[in-house]
């Protein structure tokens, strides 16, 4: 009896979660493109432009992602012997890019040039956190700071 | 107010500085979400609640950074940074801080 | 500086692999990994429990051993009575069994519960519930029950199982930790038990033969050595068999075949159960 609840757990959490992974990518690497203009640095020197004032403003994205069961059952296996384990790598990599997405497309919304001193950290969501080997769902927050062109200075002015 | 994680801001200059100045907020995760997140755990994929939820808690952290600096007069916050704890089981802290200033428009 | 937007590729940080090759790998390895080392724990449980003299396992569980049992005893009259008579019964066949096992002593327990069965506990106790004394038509059928749980002793069977128990158990806390992801305790601990299992069945086996042979010797002949087991196999009708490999005894079937091929070369006249314990089979509940 054990064993069948088992099995259809993994099997569903490998369908559903394989299916979802692939889309979540498809969908990462399109708009990664899409928003390739847009560089984001972990500078933290604003660029020298003098012909405009400069806007800047904190921006922020966030996601959190949660592991299937199938991954999950596989690392705690994984864990039992040590090594790479491999199996969170995509989750992680998902919630990064996410997160990372999210703040360039706010980033993109207040029309900034450049996004500096972006940083990104992770905390991990679980669910019992009495259970050491339980990692959930991990948090990814990226934020940084947008700069846009302002007004055009009037040379005679300041310069 | 002007926010920003850098240790200036851009293209302005600052004048004075009014010391470190946080904001926190704990938040627990909802029953009902948290069923559902218990589901996701087994399929796998963004659990959209949290993400929301750790959002808005983040901006009620950031808000309360906020109203500090405004009470001390500054009208900018430079070279701000978020940390998130959980400081028990299905708890966890979001805590933004950063330094107050004024600089001039 | 300039700018130039590039992507980079993926696979860098993600490690291209099939997910389901992993998987594969992992609980295959597992499974192997917890079979040998459980076995080899079992062989090594095997071998200690040689070097314990039977005086002093009876030693340490004289009296403890019984309070394992999840059921109270019967101290009746009646059963009383039916004890002193299962007590003879086992010293006589005890006797037949000959010289080599002169070490062992026996204690016989009724145990109040109308499921037919009997077991070996140890320290040289052989506990029968009450429920037994239907399932048998006749005295040898009931010696042969007796004669197998005593071959459980002679072959050091309930320590040995105890001991196996221990170190799985031990070595699984050692591996997992007392909070482990709860699928992977299940999954390991599952394993370990099937793998013991198949030493379980095993010690059925043997002790059936010993059995079978103790009967041969007592009685002069084989005559319902089946008897219990076609009981059983008739509840296993109504109530649904185990699937073997999952059991701790070999399939019903495969024994009564066993015995019953015994039963026909040796045959012989069976003798009857006495009628107080014919009755005893009957009493109720109220009459303990």
């Amino acid at each position: 009896m054990e064993i069948i609840i088992l099995l259809t757990l993994l099997a569903f959490g490998y369908f559903f979660g394989q299916r979802a992974e692939k889309k979540h990518f498809k969908s990462i690497i399109d708009r990664e493109k899409a928003y390739l203009k847009l560089p984001v640095v972990t500078m933290r020197t604003p660029p020298a432009i003098h012909q405009h004032t400069l806007n800047s403003e904190l921006v922020a994205g966030n996601a959190v992602i949660s592991i299937d069961f199938f991954k999950k059952f596989v690392a705690s296996l994984k864990m039992l012997f040590g090594g790479h384990v491999t199996q969170y790598e995509s989750l992680l990599d998902r919630a990064r890019r996410e997160a990372l997405l999210r703040m360039k497309e706010q980033a993109q919304h207040k029309n900034a040039f450049v996004v500096l001193n972006a940083r990104v950290e992770t905390a991990s969501i679980s669910k019992n956190s009495k259970r050491r080997n339980s990692v959930g769902a991990v948090e990814v927050l990226a934020y940084g700071t947008a700069v846009s062109l302002g007004d055009k200075i009037k040379n005679e002015i300041n310069s | 107010m002007l926010l920003t994680n850098l240790e200036q801001v851009p293209g302005k200059k600052i004048v004075q500085h009014f010391g470190l100045v946080q904001g926190n907020t704990i938040r627990a995760k909802h029953v009902g979400k948290d069923f559902l997140a218990g589901l996701k755990n087994i399929f796998g994929g963004e659990l959209g609640a949290y993400t929301e939820l750790l959002a808005e808690s983040r901006q009620e952290a950031t808000d309360r950074m906020i109203q500090q600096a405004q009470s001390m007069g500054a009208n900018a916050i430079v070279n701000i940074r978020y940390s998130t704890s959980s400081v028990a089981q299905g708890a966890a802290e979001l805590y933004a801080y950063g330094t107050a200033v004024k600089v001039e428009l | 500086m300039k700018y130039t937007p590039v992507q980079p590729p993926e696979d860098i940080n993600v490690t291209p692999e099939h997910p389901l090759k992993s998987f594969f790998i992992l609980t295959a390895g597992t499974i192997a990994v917890v079979i040998t080392i459980v076995m080899m724990l079992g062989f090594f449980a095997d071998y200690l429990v040689k070097y314990i003299p039977v005086e002093y396992e009876q030693q340490l569980f004289s009296q403890d051993g019984l309070y394992i049992m999840p059921f109270a005893t019967d101290y009746s009259e009646k059963g009383k009575h039916v004890r002193e008579y299962l007590q003879t019964l086992v010293d006589e066949l005890h006797t037949t069994a000959g010289e080599k096992y002169a070490d062992h002593q026996f204690q016989v327990t009724i145990a109040n519960d109308i499921n037919a069965n009997a077991f070996a506990v140890p320290g040289g106790h052989i506990v029968v519930t009450r429920g037994l004394f239907s399932s048998v038509e006749s005295e040898n059928g009931l010696s042969m029950i007796l004669a197998h749980e005593m071959a459980h002793h002679y072959e050091r069977h309930p320590l040995r199982s105890t001991g196996r128990g221990l170190v799985v158990s031990v070595f699984l806390l050692a591996l997992l930790g007392a909070d482990g992801s709860s699928f992977i305790q299940g999954f390991i601990g599952n394993t370990a038990s099937i793998t013991n299992l198949a030493f379980s069945r095993k010690q059925e086996t043997e002790s059936d033969e010993f059995a079978v042979d103790l009967l041969l010797k007592f009685y002069g002949h084989a005559s319902g050595a089946a008897e219990f087991f076609q009981f059983i196999k008739l509840e296993e009708e109504h109530y649904g068999e185990v699937p073997s490999f999952l059991s701790t005894h070999p399939s019903t079937e495969g024994r009564i075949d066993t015995l019953l091929e015994f039963e026909i070369k040796n045959p012989g006249e069976k003798k009857k159960l006495p009628d107080f314990v014919r009755d005893y089979a009957h009493i109720t509940d109220q009459e303990i």
